[in-house]
C-alpha cells in the first residue's frame, strides 16, 4: 500500500516555498503558513534537488504541510491563503487593544520604570473628563467589535474618576455592536473598598505587577519615599480574591538584580495560585534607560536564564504542577496551531496602530506606549499620530507615520529576517529598532536574542521526551 | 431502511404514502395508509387475513410486522414494503442518488459507474412531504447526494415547505462546494439545521486521491468545508481507519486539526465490510488489534486542540476502556448485529454491536466484558 504515493508522488511533486535552518536535530523547514518539519540532512538534499530514494511517507508528510505539491490546483492555492489569512487575521481584525493613560502620576518610583512618571521630562497631568470621552468617540470609529480598553498612567488608579467615567461608557460601546473588556493596570497601592467593589462589579481585569518574592520585588518596585510594595500588592490581590475576583494577572520585569533567581520568582507566582509567568525583559525606555547600570545584563545572560526557568517549570508539570510561561506558549500557539496570536510587540507588520493604540492623558495618540515614550524620553514625534482634541483615527490612520512603521515591520523585507527560518511566527517592534539604531547606533542587531529563544523552544517542540511534547501542545491550544 | 416481501393487490409501479391508523389483533397487524398526493387510502395487513379479497389497493404478508403511525412507507407492485422514514426516528436516511464523483476504494455504497444510475431525489420528496413528524431529523446520502445541486436544493426545499422544523445530516465530499456559489446557496436554506459530514482520508493530497479515485480531491473536499463553515453551516469531518492512513493517521489528525479547527466534530470511524470495501479487503482492511494505540494517540490530539471527538463502529472490547467515553453507538438497528459471546457482555448497552458485514472478519476479536 505504501507504494501508492512513491508511483505517484515520486519525482513529480512542485516545491512549495520554505525557509530552512540546520539544528542539531536535523534541518528544521518552515514555510509561510506557519508548517514545520524537521528533515535528515540526507533526505533535506533529496528534497530539495528532487532526487530519488526519499521515502515516500516523508514526502507524504511534506505535501501534507505544504511543503510540495504534486500539481498545483486552484483549490489548493485557495486553501494556502485562508491558512495565510488565518495567522495574519490581525490585520483583519482592526485596532481592538486601546491603552488609555488616564495620568501621568504615580504614587510608587519604579527603577526600571519604562513609563518615566518623573516630572522631569513634561508637565504630568491628569486626563479631563472632556479628553477621555474624545478618547472614546474615536475607539467606536475602530471597525474592530471586540474592544478591549486598558487603564494604564502612571498609576490610574490616582485618576480614578477618568476610570469609572470611561467604564459607564461600556452600554454605548455595546450599542454599537462591539464586545467590550476594560483592563486596570495598577500597582495596587491604594485601591480603596468602594473602588475595588466598583471593579469587581464591572469585570474590569486587574493586570499588576509582581517581581517575585519581597527580597525581589522590593528592589525595583518602591514607593516614592523609598519602602518596598511587595507585602501591600500581596494584600490588596487576596483582598480581590476575597471577593471572588479571580481576574487578576501579574507581571515580571526581568532585571540585573533578579535575573539570576527567577526560580524564587516562579515559586512565589505559584504560592499566590497564579498558573503562568511571564518572563518579560526589560524595555530600554524612560528611566530603565537612565539606570541601565543597575538594571541591563547581557542578551546571553537573559536567554540562559530563560532556558533554566522554561526548565524549572516543565519539572513543575512533570510533578503535575500545572504552570505555563505566557511568551512560550505564545509563540508554541503561533508554530503549533493554525491561529496567530495577539502580541502586538511582535507582529508582522507590526501590531502599532493596526492592533492597538495608546491615548496619553493630554489626548496625544501614539502607534505604542515605547512610542509614547520615545516622545516623552526624547521629544521625537516619529511615533506621534495627532490628539484627539485635533483630528480624528482616519487622519491618524492616514499619517506618513503609520505608514512608515507598517512597511519598516514587515519581516520579509528586513535584511536577516527576511530569510529566517522563524520569521513566520516573529515580528519586530518598529519603535524599538528605531531607537535601538538611533540611540545605540545601527550597528545594534535587530533580532535581540528572538532567534535563540525560538531554537530553544523548537528543540522542546520536537523534544525526544514525549511529555514534553505533549505539554507544549497543550500550552499552544490552551485558551 | 427496514424491508418486508409481501404481495400487491392492485399497485402499479411504486406507491408512498403514510400510514395514518394502525390497529392490532390477536392474528396481526392492519394499518391505514394514506397515499401521496391525495389520492386516497391503501390497506397494508401482517398476519393472518381477516377478510378474503383485496378490492383495494392492498399489500399482505402472512409473517406478522409492526409499523407505527406517522411511518412513511413505499408499495411496489412486485410485492416490497420499505419503510422510507420511520416516525420518532433518528436513524432516517433520504439515499437520493447512487452516482457519484469519487471512487472510494473502501466505499460501503454499490454506487454505479456509468449507465444505469438511478437518481431518488424525486421519491425522497415525495416521502418528505408526508413526514409528520414535528421536528424530523433525517440523513441525506448517497453516492454524493450533492452530485446534483439542483435537485438537492429542490428536495432540501420541499422538506421545508412543508415544515420548517427539519434538520439535516449531509454526508458529503464536499467537492461540489468548492463552487462558493453552490456553499452560499446551501447556506440560505440550511444555516442552522444541517451538520455537512465530509470525509478526510489522509493529509497527503496524492493519498487522499489515491483513496477516492479522483484527481485534486482533497483540495476540493477542503475548499468546499472551508466555504460551508465560512457560510455558517456547521460541519463534521470523518474518517475511517484504513491500511493506507494507519501508519500515518497521527498526520492525519493534525491536519484535520490545522485546517479544520473550526470543525464541530470528528469522527474516527471503522469500516464496514461490504461492496467495494469487500472486495478490495485485502488493500483496506485494519486488524481491530492496531486500533488501540493510534486511537488513543489521535483521540488525545483532538481532545487537546479542543476538538469534539467520537469513535464510530468500533464495538468496546476492541478499543482500550480510557477511550470508551469516545464511543458512540453508531450503527444503525438494520445493520448492526452481535456476536453469540455478546451475551456474557456487561457493557453491551452502550457498546455499537457489529456490522453484519464485519462479523466473520472481526468475531474472533471480540472478548465480552466482565464487570
Ligand atoms: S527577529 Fe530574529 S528570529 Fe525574528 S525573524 Fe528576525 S532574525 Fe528571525
Ligand atoms: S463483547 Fe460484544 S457487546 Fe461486549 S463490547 Fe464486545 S462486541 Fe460489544
Amino acid at each position: 500500500m505504501r507504494d501508492i504515493c512513491r508511483d505517484t508522488l515520486m519525482n513529480e511533486y512542485i516545491h512549495l516555498p520554505f525557509f530552512f535552518q540546520r539544528t542539531p536535530y536535523g534541518v528544521l523547514l518552515t514555510n509561510d503558513i506557519g508548517e514545520h518539519h524537521v528533515l535528515e540532512d540526507d533526505d533535506f538534499e533529496k528534497f530539495v534537488k528532487t532526487k530519488k530514494g526519499i521515502h515516500a511517507d516523508i514526502l507524504c508528510e511534506l505535501e501534507g504541510k505544504f511543503f510540495c505539491v504534486k500539481k498545483m490546483t486552484q483549490e489548493m492555492i485557495e486553501i494556502y491563503a485562508t491558512r495565510y489569512r488565518t495567522k495574519k487575521y490581525f490585520i483583519f481584525e482592526s485596532t481592538s487593544l486601546h491603552m488609555i493613560v488616564v495620568t501621568n502620576r504615580c504614587n510608587q518610583s519604579c527603577v526600571y520604570c519604562h513609563a518615566s512618571s518623573d516630572d522631569a521630562y513634561m508637565t504630568s497631568g491628569d486626563m479631563s473628563v472632556d479628553t477621555a470621552d474624545l478618547t472614546v468617540k474615536n475607539i467606536l470609529m475602530s471597525p474592530s467589535r471586540h474592544i478591549k480598553i486598558e487603564f494604564q498612567g502612571g498609576e490610574p488608579t490616582l485618576n480614578f474618576e477618568i476610570i469609572r467615567h470611561v467604564v459607564s461608557q461600556r452600554g454605548v460601546l455595546e450599542g454599537h455592536g462591539k464586545a467590550v473588556s476594560f483592563v486596570v493596570c495598577s500597582n495596587l497601592l491604594n485601591v480603596s473598598d468602594e473602588e475595588m467593589k466598583f471593579l469587581i462589579d464591572n469585570k474590569v481585569s486587574i493586570s499588576t505587577s509582581l517581581d517575585g518574592p519581597a527580597y525581589l520585588h522590593d528592589q525595583c518596585r518602591v514607593i516614592n519615599s523609598g519602602g518596598g510594595t511587595h507585602d501591600k500588592v500581596v494584600n490588596t490581590l487576596s483582598r480581590f480574591r476575597e471577593n471572588g475576583h479571580d481576574d487578576v494577572a501579574a507581571l515580571l520585569t526581568v532585571h540585573k538584580g533578579n535575573i539570576s533567581c527567577l526560580h524564587d520568582v516562579v515559586d512565589e507566582y505559584l504560592r499566590l495560585g497564579f498558573e503562568s509567568v511571564f518572563i518579560r525583559g526589560l524595555n530600554p525606555f524612560g528611566r530603565c534607560e537612565k539606570n541601565a547600570d543597575i538594571l541591563a545584563y547581557e542578551q546571553e545572560e537573559f536567554i540562559s536564564a530563560y532556558k533554566n526557568i522554561m526548565e524549572y517549570i516543565i519539572e513543575f508539570n512533570k510533578k503535575g504542577v500545572r504552570v505555563s510561561e505566557e511568551y512560550f506558549s505564545m509563540m508554541a500557539r503561533r508554530i503549533l496551531t493554525p491561529f496567530g496570536c495577539g502580541f502586538v510587540d511582535m507582529q508582522s507588520p507590526a501590531g502599532g496602530a493596526i492592533c492597538g493604540l495608546m491615548y496619553d492623558a493630554d489626548g496625544n495618540v501614539f502607534v505604542s506606549d515605547e512610542a509614547r515614550m520615545m516622545y516623552r524620553s526624547h521629544a521625537d514625534t516619529a511615533f506621534l499620530l495627532g490628539n484627539v482634541h485635533v483630528d480624528t483615527r482616519s487622519e491618524w490612520f492616514r499619517s506618513e507615520n503609520v505608514e512608515r512603521m507598517l512597511r519598516d515591520s514587515v519581516l520579509e523585507c528586513i535584511p536577516g529576517c527576511g530569510w529566517c527560518v522563524f520569521a513566520p511566527y516573529c515580528g519586530v517592534d518598529p519603535v524599538r529598532i528605531y531607537r535601538d539604531t538611533r540611540m545605540d547606533g545601527i550597528s545594534r542587531d535587530i533580532c535581540g536574542g528572538k532567534k535563540a529563544l525560538f531554537e530553544y523552544i523548537f528543540s522542546k517542540i520536537y523534544s525526544e521526551d514525549a511529555f514534553v511534547r505533549r505539554l507544549v501542545r497543550s500550552w499552544a491550544w490552551q485558551r | 431502511m427496514r424491508g418486508f416481501r409481501g404481495v400487491s393487490y392492485n399497485i402499479a409501479g411504486s406507491l408512498y404514502g403514510r400510514v395514518d391508523a394502525v390497529k392490532s389483533d390477536a392474528l396481526g397487524e392492519s394499518c391505514l395508509v394514506t397515499c401521496a398526493d391525495d389520492s386516497g387510502y391503501a390497506y397494508v395487513r401482517s398476519g393472518s387475513l381477516l377478510e378474503g379479497v383485496f378490492l383495494k389497493r392492498s399489500w399482505h404478508a402472512h409473517e406478522r410486522m409492526h409499523l407505527s403511525v406517522g411511518d412513511v412507507i413505499c408499495l411496489s407492485s412486485d410485492g416490497r414494503l420499505i419503510v422510507e422514514y420511520s416516525a420518532g426516528s433518528r436513524d432516517n436516511v433520504f439515499c437520493v442518488t447512487d452516482r457519484c464523483n469519487h471512487r472510494c476504494i473502501m466505499c460501503p455504497q454499490h454506487v454505479v459507474i456509468s449507465g444505469g444510475a438511478v437518481d431518488r431525489y424525486a421519491e425522497c420528496c415525495r416521502v418528505a412531504r408526508l413526514v409528520e413528524d414535528s421536528s424530523p431529523l433525517v440523513g441525506i446520502t448517497g453516492g454524493e447526494p450533492l452530485i446534483a445541486p439542483d435537485k438537492f436544493v429542490g428536495l432540501v426545499e420541499t422538506c421545508l415547505d412543508s415544515n420548517a422544523n427539519w434538520s439535516f445530516q449531509v454526508l458529503t465530499n464536499a467537492t461540489a462546494c468548492a463552487d462558493y456559489q453552490l456553499a452560499k446557496q446551501l447556506a440560505g436554506y440550511l444555516k442552522g439545521r444541517a451538520v455537512f459530514c465530509v470525509p478526510i482520508y489522509s493529509d497527503s493530497a496524492s493519498v487522499h486521491d489515491q483513496i477516492v479515485g479522483s484527481h485534486g480531491g482533497l483540495w476540493k473536499a477542503t475548499l468546499g468545508v472551508h466555504h460551508l463553515a465560512c457560510e455558517g453551516i456547521d460541519t463534521e469531518i470523518r474518517t475511517v481507519l484504513l491500511s493506507h492512513n494507519m501508519h500515518r493517521f497521527r498526520s492525519l489528525v493534525e491536519f484535520i486539526c490545522k485546517n479544520f479547527p473550526f470543525a464541530g466534530h470528528v469522527a474516527l470511524m471503522g469500516q464496514e465490510m461490504i461492496a467495494n470495501a469487500r472486495i478490495n479487503m485485502d488493500r483496506v482492511w485494519v486488524e481491530p488489534s492496531e486500533y488501540g494505540g493510534v486511537l488513543v494517540d489521535a483521540v488525545e490530539l483532538l481532545d487537546d486542540s479542543r476538538i469534539n471527538v467520537s469513535i464510530y463502529n468500533i464495538p468496546l472490547c476492541m478499543l482500550p476502556e480510557n477511550l470508551w467515553k469516545y464511543a458512540s453507538r453508531s450503527i444503525s438497528e438494520w445493520k448492526v448485529v452481535h456476536a453469540e459471546k455478546c451475551s456474557e457482555c456487561s457493557v453491551r448497552s452502550e457498546c455499537c454491536g457489529i456490522f453484519f458485514s464485519n462479523l466473520k472478519y472481526v468475531e474472533k476479536y471480540v472478548v465480552p466484558i466482565r464487570s
